[in-house]
């Protein structure tokens, strides 16, 4: 599919500049960026000369998976859809599970980091992802070692799992 | 539950206090060991109930803040107005911390202070400071309606009662009755049309919630 892009052809790419809460500048394609919901919903007001956003929650290291994560998915987005297109059968989406599978296996302290950003963000897909990374963990352990797991200090007044 | 929520973080606001104090001073610049950090805590504690430092030799008050790298030590605090001395003494022993405290003449007592359980969450409070940092994010510290649709996300409604039993906060969050209702309907695909017709009644009643509803559907089925 790649081979018939030309992009010579194609208009020069518009981009947004995102700014991490460390100070780092993040040039983006415009439509990586409209990913973000909260970007995209502000987005036709705001000048296009303007178009820098400060994400004062957003560490840098976040930010780049966060983009990662948002041009994956805009790029094989396109290639499904054309994939479609020319009634070739692909496996574009299994193939994107597999990759959100792979991006979202990250350490804890990563996995909250990115949970947060995509809430800031208003990303639902990923927001989804990293939610559903956070409950498979909770799926079927016992409450002690949700304690252990999570670090909570058990402070109900009734256990009813003690007597078990 | 209420009231201890505030306490705990009334607890390391203070610390942070204790800890900004030092970073101003410019103690801040050397690494400062953990176990200096749980004295300095328990200094500091003594300090907010209205102690102060005296010399013990001289008997006149003194305001230094704890030396650094000292772990055995002696620390006279008083009263100013009742003019009676505690003296404190620090020990390590292995993992954990003994305070010695004697008031005049009285049988010390001692509390035994586990630093693997106080000093890692001491250093981070002290390094966040330090640094300028917010702490970074945990399951308990996400807001609530984040916790809410990770619960959303459990795929078995056994999942509920287990976190309901692990704190109260998450007990609070897993009574939240929205959260049942698809459970109830995955419950409900399962009944037979048979026992829907003869229970339809309780599944119509208004005064149900979905979790009460869930767990007619379950015993419904489990007797089946």
């Amino acid at each position: 599919m790649k081979d018939s892009f030309n992009p010579s052809i194609e208009p020069p790419k518009k981009t947004v500049t995102l700014v991490s809460s460390d100070g780092y500048d993040f040039e983006v394609e415009e439509e990586v960026a409209l990913e973000s919901q909260v970007i995209k919903d502000g987005f036709e007001d705001k000048a296009v000369d303007d178009r820098e956003y400060l994400l004062f929650n957003v560490h840098s290291d976040t930010l780049e998976l966060i983009i990662k994560y948002c041009e994956k998915h805009v790029s094989s987005r396109k290639s499904i859809s054309a994939a479609a297109a020319s009634s070739s059968s692909s496996n574009g989406e299994e193939a994107l599970k597999e990759w959100d599978e792979h991006f979202i296996s990250v350490d804890t302290n990563t996995l909250y980091d990115i949970l947060m950003a995509a809430d800031y963000l208003n990303i639902k897909s990923l927001l989804d992802l990293a939610i559903q990374k956070v409950a498979d963990t909770i799926h079927g352990r016992s409450p002690e070692q949700i304690r252990k797991k999570f670090n909570i200090e058990n402070d109900s007044i009734i256990d009813p799992w003690a007597s078990e | 539950m209420e009231t201890e929520k505030m306490e705990r973080t009334e607890v390391c606001t203070f610390l942070k206090n204790v800890f900004k104090d030092m970073v101003g001073n410019g103690n801040g610049h050397n690494a400062v060991k953990g176990r200096t950090l749980l004295i300095i805590a328990v200094h500091a504690v003594l300090l907010e109930f209205g102690f102060v430092c005296v010399d013990r030799l001289s008997q006149r008050k003194i305001d230094t803040q704890p030396k650094k790298e000292e772990e055995d030590r002696q620390i006279s605090s008083s009263r100013s107005e009742v003019l009676e001395t505690v003296e404190f003494r620090f020990q390590t022993w292995g993992k954990f911390m003994n305070v010695i405290g004697s008031l005049s003449k009285n049988p010390p007592f001692r509390l035994c202070l586990d630093t693997f359980c106080f000093v890692p969450s001491l250093e981070f409070v002290y390094l966040c400071e330090k640094t300028g940092l917010i702490p970074p994010p945990c399951f308990m510290r996400l807001p609530a309606e984040l916790k809410l649709k990770i619960l959303e996300f459990l795929p078995s409604a056994n999942d509920f009662g287990r976190v309901s039993c692990v704190s109260s906060e998450l007990m609070y969050l897993s009574s939240y009755d929205d959260m049942w209702k698809p459970k109830y309907e995955e419950e409900l695909a399962l009944l037979s049309s048979y026992a829907l017709l003869q229970w339809n009644f309780y599944f119509e009643a208004p005064e149900f919630c979905w979790k009460d509803k869930f767990h007619i559907c379950r015993t419904l089925l489990n007797s089946c």
